[in-house]
């Protein structure tokens, strides 16, 4: 039996929850929307074209950096909420939890520095060589795409940790779980994308992008959905 | 097309439920449901990997036949005959554990695992004389897709020979409720292993013509 | 169809078709229905990995017919693939 404080805050926890989905619209919106990074320009185009992006869509990716860097943060509160869950699956403290909310948090310093390389492309475009912006969005793309082993951590995790659930209905259906493991070892083909400026390997090819991405983007709102009947079904009184 | 029943031998005694009955013919389904969730979609991963190499190879197939031309197929085919014969130890491995022969389970997954090994021996050094001769994953189209989907399956070889070496570990523990499923599960990975490849080896290596 | 054999004879019918494969296209590399047989080869031989190797029956839904919807697309991704290519 997990020894929880008296003070559960079921409200806050489900809140925190939410935090999942927040983070996947606000990152499909203004990241992938105003951002202009679904899909994002080819690696093989010119220094040019990546300079007029900059210039020409300044403020919208100003917008779009700026809230992706001030809900960022989410993904670790989403995070720190399946862990305690994990907590009724485990019990306190295992190591699995413990890898699953710092695989979560350490997932934000990606997502932070490669939005903070985006925006500085798009704070005085005017004044710099075309060779430079398109560094700022070249070494964006390589952080996010590469940092990707912080993300596997936190999926791996979860997906092993929540396979020990002994309930007859488990909080995560197996499945889930082995979805979760999955995505966090595809991820791993990303290590080809420095490699390729064009096809199917490179930043914006069919695998290391549009197939990882969209993995990753319906990740969340599954787990998310698990995640909020296990808490309603914790303030039950399910959770031992 | 026969069943072959094997029946527990007389004083023997199936310690996890298992009914002796060694056929594939179980109302159960074989291995962990979670596990066969992640084989499918991994399955479903290397679909996408096909569709790729037979698209770009349809669109300029005489570079993808001057390229298959410097491969050796007959290291393709030593390597399919390789992991047949594994995926063979291993299913029997599964027989004899369903028939609680626990002993002689461990045994067949460690030969398993020595022939499979060979692949990876074999792997390495295809893709060293490759290197060796100049030939990289930037080299063509044809060798991006060579080095991507046979690195990707030899990662899943990778991580099947760790299964096969956990599994060996969960057999031994004779309290263990499940090591049943846990032998099937990992014989269902290595199995999956074992078909990517007969679609692998005749992509690549054969089908499609050579310059 | 399941095919589902003897581990035994299975084995020996896997390395067979796969030694037949690869003669059949070594004796003709530019043949098209040489390379689609060894395409037909490694989709029999799946099948039989299926039945007699992971012992994955019709009655284990829905992972089966999930396979061997995975069996077709995959006949057809390779299937038209060689159809277009330039043959002699």
């Amino acid at each position: 039996m997990v020894q929880l404080t008296t003070d559960n805050s079921y409200g806050t926890w489900k809140f925190c929850a939410w935090n999942g989905m927040i983070f996947m619209a606000v990152f499909m919106i203004f990241w992938g929307g105003l951002g202009h990074n679904i899909p994002p320009y080819a690696g093989d185009l010119p220094a040019s074209a990546i300079a007029d992006y900059f210039r020409d869509n300044r403020n919208m990716v100003r917008l779009g950096m700026v809230i992706s860097m001030t809900f960022a943060v989410s993904y670790a509160v989403w995070g720190i909420s399946i862990g305690k869950v994990m907590d009724h699956i485990l019990g306190r403290d295992h190591i699995l939890t413990n890898l699953q909310v710092w695989g979560a948090g350490l997932t934000v310093v990606p997502i932070l520095v490669s939005s903070s390389f985006w925006l500085t492309g798009a704070y005085r475009p005017e004044a710099l060589p075309d060779e430079i912006l398109q560094l700022m969005y070249d070494m964006a793309w390589l952080l996010i795409d590469l940092a990707y082993s912080v993300t596997s951590v936190q999926m791996i995790a979860l997906g092993f940790g929540c396979l020990r659930d002994n309930r007859a209905q488990p909080f995560f259906p197996k499945w889930v779980c082995w979805y979760s493991i999955w995505v966090g070892f595809m991820f791993v083909a990303e290590c080809l994308m420095p490699f390729f400026k064009s096809g199917a390997f490179s930043r914006q090819g069919v695998l290391n992008f549009w197939i990882e991405f969209v993995i990753f983007f319906i990740y969340a709102p599954i787990i998310t959905w698990y995640l909020l009947k296990a808490i309603n079904r914790i303030q039950r009184g399910e959770g031992a | 097309m026969t069943d072959t029943v094997t029946a527990p031998r007389p004083g023997q005694e199936a310690r996890d439920g298992t009914s002796g009955n060694t056929t594939g013919d179980h109302a159960r389904l074989p291995g962990d449901e979670g596990v066969w969730f992640f084989i499918v979609a991994d399955m479903c991963m290397f679909a996408v990997f096909f569709l790729l190499f037979m698209v770009g190879q349809a669109e300029d197939p005489d570079a993808y036949r001057e390229s298959r031309a410097k491969l050796v197929p007959a290291i393709g085919l030593v390597n399919t005959l390789i992991l047949i014969t594994s995926g063979w130890f291993m299913a029997r491995a599964v027989n004899a554990a369903r028939a609680g022969e626990w002993h002689i389970a461990r045994r067949r997954i460690i030969y398993a695992l020595l022939v499979g090994s060979c692949f990876g021996v074999l792997k390495i050094y295809e893709y060293s004389t490759k290197i060796a001769a100049g030939i990289t994953i930037q080299t063509s189209e044809f060798f991006t897709y060579y080095f991507a989907f046979t690195g990707i399956h030899f990662l899943h070889f990778l991580i099947g020979i760790g299964v096969l070496l956990v599994c060996l570990g969960k057999l031994r523990q004779a309290e263990n409720p499940h090591r049943l499923k846990w032998i099937e599960s990992a014989g269902n990975y290595w199995h999956m292993v074992d078909l990517l490849w007969m679609i692998l080896f005749p992509m690549i290596y054969l089908a499609g013509g050579w310059k | 169809m399941t095919l589902r054999i003897n581990e035994n004879v299975a084995l020996a019918l896997l390395a067979l078709l796969s030694l037949g494969s690869f003669v059949l296209v070594e004796e003709d590399i530019m043949s098209l229905a040489a390379s689609l047989a060894a395409f037909a080869i490694g989709l029999l031989k799946i099948n039989l990995v299926f039945g007699s190797f992971m012992h994955l029956g019709w009655r284990h839904r829905p992972w089966r017919q999930v396979l061997t919807v995975w069996l077709a697309v995959v006949a057809v991704i390779l299937a038209t693939g060689l159809a277009v290519l330039p043959w002699e």
